[in-house]
């Protein structure tokens, strides 16, 4: 009783003892999220060129995105579009099944093979040098070119990395390899944390093949990782989208053909320094991004 | 295309196009072409089906220039309109003015058998001797200047054997010679005869089986292989850029080159060109001109798409215009055709008519980006040949210059022309966009508005209590839920086929109702596909046709499952297999109308949103149909692969019988009707 009454009168002295505990987190998370995103907001608004002061115009910015800005609407948002349909779902169903099949292996390997799958995702940049460019090299001494005209199937090399019609296709390849990143990770862990005795349970119920078996236990027992590769996968595509330049050497893209949503606020604000413009830009990409999580949750959380 | 065009076979296509305008523009065309009805020849060009379509004749035979000559081999025009003949069989070079007269003849003492001539812009004259296997150049009065002989540098090959047939010159004096069975390609010459390089060598093709064998053979395999060598180029022409254009027979789709100074094809890959050309000539604007044995003259426009094909092979009644054995072809600076023909010993000459013309006019100022002042041209020959697709084109891209889409819309649509029709509708699509998106927001925030006040209303006094309750009747009703399901088809295909198997739900009348239903969708996707997916020509779909290829298929298949999984432990029944089959299409019946209609307002630069969408119905459709004979049948995953093999090979037997089947029955038809036909007359 007695010290029922201590605790809620310390209880009463600090009502924000929580927050003060919170505090290191909300306050890097207001000056390094929370602010720059208003920031972008408000200057979407104008017509801000870096150096002078900001000029209020309304909502121009996001009308001549829709209405004047051809690149955008005929490359930018196409190029997003199917980059992030096959790359976003593509990405997603790998890390399952490559999660799903490290699982059934034992531990050493498992871990090695984990590592090594997950790694592409943190080195990009160095693999993309190392590998890929070297890879699709355009003249005859490309590891593709190469083989290709050994076996004859071409005559001179291909500029792949250069031709409008080839950087997308190999865009979205370097992604899927480079896409079992954090999602991967969850969901190894999903499928490891699975009980065991839910599957003995199952083939005593009738389940009689590892197919069934994923239908039934695996995906329903571990919805939580699921939701969380799924909003990864999502995010992580819309990030990768430099891979166009870092692969083609140049922004805009050759023909715009590799041009995403986050090449095209580069090319305004970092090149043109039309920050406003690539602030409205901005403003569309996280709208886009927060829908589709939204989507993800909607479709993977349903029936929690 | 690779048949020997004969004029008996050539087919109207055009009447079967369904608009009236152009059958009275046909009629017109009927009529004009009666007034040059005594060419003895018709003419034709190639349609975006690939169908020949007749058209109006383009050249008309104006003369024949006859002349002493043997077997002539090679003719050539010089700026002046003098005529050059190399003169095989009787050893030298006849040269005449454009009507025939003044005729001298050079180089009769040292020629043997000459097969090309080619007259620089100095006069002097090059021939190409196969006989004595080298190059002569003559002056202009007939003098030997230089004469080239098999090169003696390595590069040439030593193995390599110097037959000249043909050449040309380009205008800083390299020789171009085409040597018979060079496989290497066209041996290129400075002006002394010194040898600079193979120029524009052909490709072979590899199959399957050579690229397999370069994968896996080892390199002294390799070389024990049959070697496998480029087909030589047959013949060669210049044009006034010095760009070498080769003709080669028999290549697969490289049977015209056009050059450039890397010798590399600048035509774009895919054109098809007809295989069996005896020489190519350009004109002066850059029109490729090909003769071929058949006495056909092949007309192509600089980008190498064929303009017209006229003329015919001469039977016994010989008549002018008609050729027997043509092997030179030369165009003047007027355009004026002279085909040499070797048989007849004889020139016949061809004068484009006003048709030619203005298509030639037209094109000068179409290659030249002059889109909206060659309009007038291209509007002339549609008044006489309204079904000729360049000049759509052509026209189409004049409205479009002038942001008139609308109307560069409908021409491109005439034309078959997706990509500019795609250019064209973005245009159209963008500007209305512009006017309504705020229209469209607005009614979006209305209509949501809407939405969200009504929920609200009937969550707290439940005011459409009625009509809920009148849709779960409806829904209720036994069929209308059966059809329902095609919607937890698609979602829980596991569940759903071992519902119905074990409960027996949906029933054989919902399938029923499903394969109509997949008809009329088919149906509805023939004719509402927008036109830049639509690969279906309306004009040779029949509703009969597209039902056969519907259900016979899906009759097979269900029927023969069924006898192959009673042999082979499968527990499914007919009907099973009968509604599973049509529950299997949900996701085609419920997702291709929306499909379709956004087909017809996407472009090109979104055209991949539509093929995901239709790759994904035919994924989903495929694993539907792989679950149901799974869950029907009770089998593994492998029993079901290969239940479905032995289906599909069942069907395949099926058919083939059903094929002899017809055959023997049409010989019976035929044996019976003949005695009838013979008792007929007999008694």
């Amino acid at each position: 009783m007695l010290e029922n009454s201590v605790e809620k009168k310390t209880r009463r002295r600090n009502p924000d003892r929580p927050y003060t505990f919170l505090l290191p987190y909300l306050l890097l998370f207001t000056i390094f999220i929370v602010i720059p995103v208003i920031t972008a907001m408000v200057l979407s608004l104008t017509n801000f060129n870096g150096l002078q002061m900001p000029k209020f115009i309304g909502l121009k910015n996001y009308v001549n995105l829709i209405t004047n800005d051809d690149v955008f609407m005929q490359h930018v948002l196409p190029n997003t579009i199917l980059f992030s349909l096959i790359v976003g779902p593509g990405g997603y169903i790998l890390s399952f099944l490559l999660a799903w099949m490290l699982a059934q292996i034992p531990k050493l390997p498992r871990t090695v093979l984990a590592l090594l799958i997950y790694s592409p995702s943190m080195t990009t940049g160095i693999a993309m040098t190392v590998v890929w460019t070297v890879i699709f090299s355009g003249d005859q001494t490309g590891y593709l070119n190469n083989i290709l005209m050994q076996l004859g199937l071409i005559f001179s090399p291909i500029q792949w990395l250069q031709s409008p019609q080839y950087l997308m296709p190999i865009m979205i390849v370097v992604s899927l390899w480079s896409s079992m990143g954090l999602g991967f990770l969850a969901m190894l862990a999903g499928v490891l944390n699975i009980d065991p005795t839910l599957y003995e349970a199952a083939y005593v119920d009738g389940i009689r093949n590892k197919f069934q078996e994923i239908i039934y236990i695996t995906i329903p027992s571990m919805r939580p990782q699921m939701v969380f590769g799924a909003v990864m996968a999502v995010v992580n595509t819309f990030q990768n989208a430099a891979i166009g330049v870092l692969l083609s050497g140049s922004n805009p893209t050759p023909n715009y053909a590799g041009q995403l949503l986050v090449n095209h606020i580069e090319d305004y604000g970092i090149i043109r320094y039309e920050m406003g413009y690539a602030s409205a830009v901005s403003v569309v990409t996280l709208l886009l991004v927060y829908g589709i999580s939204r989507l993800a949750w909607r479709i993977f959380g349903e029936n929690d | 295309m690779d048949k020997k065009p004969t004029v008996d076979n050539v087919s109207y296509t055009m009447a079967e196009n369904r608009k009236p305008i152009i059958l009275v523009l046909l009629v017109l065309l009927a009529i004009s072409s009666i007034a040059v009805a005594d060419t003895p020849y018709s003419a034709w060009t190639i349609n975006s089906d690939g169908k020949r379509v007749l058209t109006q004749i383009p050249y008309y035979p104006a003369g024949m220039i006859t002349g002493d000559f043997a077997g002539p081999q090679d003719i050539f025009i010089d700026a002046l309109g003098n005529i050059y003949i190399a003169d095989a069989w009787n050893s030298r070079i006849v040269i005449m003015d454009k009507n025939g007269a003044n005729v001298r003849y050079i180089g009769q003492d040292v020629l043997i058998e000459p097969t090309g001539v080619f007259v620089d812009e100095f006069g002097r004259i090059y021939v190409a001797d196969y006989g004595s296997e080298q190059v002569y150049v003559f002056e202009k009065d007939g003098n030997v200047l230089k004469t080239f002989e098999r090169p003696t540098s390595p590069l040439f090959g030593r193995n390599s054997k110097f037959k000249p047939q043909k050449l040309v010159v380009d205008k800083r004096g390299n020789v171009y010679v085409i040597s018979e069975g060079s496989v290497d390609g066209v041996i290129q010459l400075n002006n002394d005869g010194e040898f600079l390089g193979y120029f524009g060598v052909n490709t072979t093709n590899l199959g399957i089986l050579q690229v397999l064998q370069r994968m896996f053979y080892t390199e002294s395999q390799i070389s024990q292989l049959f070697k496998i060598t480029p087909p030589s180029p047959d013949n060669i022409a210049i044009d006034r850029n010095s760009i070498i254009y080769t003709y080669t027979r028999n290549a697969a789709d490289q049977n015209v080159k056009k050059l450039n100074v890397a010798g590399l094809d600048t035509l774009e890959k895919g054109k098809r060109f007809f295989p069996n050309g005896a020489d190519i000539t350009v004109d002066k604007n850059g029109n490729i001109f090909v003769v071929d044995d058949m006495g056909y003259i092949y007309e192509y426009d600089n980008f190498g798409d064929l303009l017209f094909v006229f003329g015919r092979k001469a039977d016994d009644t010989l008549r002018l215009g008609q050729l027997r054995s043509p092997s030179g072809i030369a165009v003047d600076d007027e355009g004026t055709l002279y085909v040499l023909d070797k048989e007849l010993n004889s020139i016949t000459v061809f004068k484009p008519t006003v048709y030619a013309n203005q298509v030639h006019e037209g094109l000068i100022l179409y290659n030249q980006g002059l889109y909206v002042e060659s309009q007038k041209n291209w509007e002339n020959v549609l008044r006489m040949n309204s079904n000729f697709l360049l000049a759509h084109k052509a026209i189409g891209k004049a409205y479009y210059k002038q942001q008139e889409y609308d109307k560069a819309l409908e021409e491109f649509r005439i034309s078959k022309d997706k990509k500019e029709y795609s250019n064209a509708f973005w245009e159209i699509r963008q500007a209305y966009l512009m006017e309504n998106a705020g229209n469209f927001i607005i009614l979006f925030i209305v209509l949501w508005l809407i939405y969200r006040i009504l929920r609200f209303f009937d969550r707290k006094y439940n005011t459409f209590h009625t009509i809920k309750a009148g849709f779960k009747r409806f829904f209720s009703i036994r069929l209308v839920n059966d059809l329902n399901k095609v919607f937890s088809f698609i979602a829980h295909p596991i569940d759903s086929f071992y519902d119905l198997k074990w409960e027996n739900r949906p029933g054989p009348i919902a399938a029923t109702i499903l394969y109509i239903l997949l008809f009329l969708v088919q149906v509805f996707k023939i004719y509402y596909t927008g036109f830049i997916f639509n690969n279906v020509d309306l004009a040779n779909v029949s509703l009969l046709s597209e039902s056969l290829k519907l259900y016979i298929p899906i009759i097979l298949w269900v029927v023969m499952n069924y006898l192959v999984g009673n042999i082979s432990d499968g527990e499914g029944r007919l009907k099973d297999l009968y509604v599973g089959t049509a529950y299997a299409f949900s996701p085609y019946i419920v997702f291709t109308i929306p499909l379709v209609l956004l087909s017809n307002v996407l472009t090109l630069n979104e055209a991949f949103i539509y093929q995901l969408g239709s790759v994904g119905i035919i994924f989903w459709c495929v694993v539907l149909i792989y679950t149901m004979i799974m869950q029907v049948h009770d089998y593994s995953f492998f029993g079901t692969l290969k239940n479905i093999l032995v289906t599909l090979f069942a069907m395949l037997i099926v058919g083939l019988v059903a094929f002899i089947l017809y055959v023997v029955w049409n010989q019976v038809y035929a044996f019976i009707y003949d005695i009838v036909q013979e008792v007929i007359t007999r008694v």
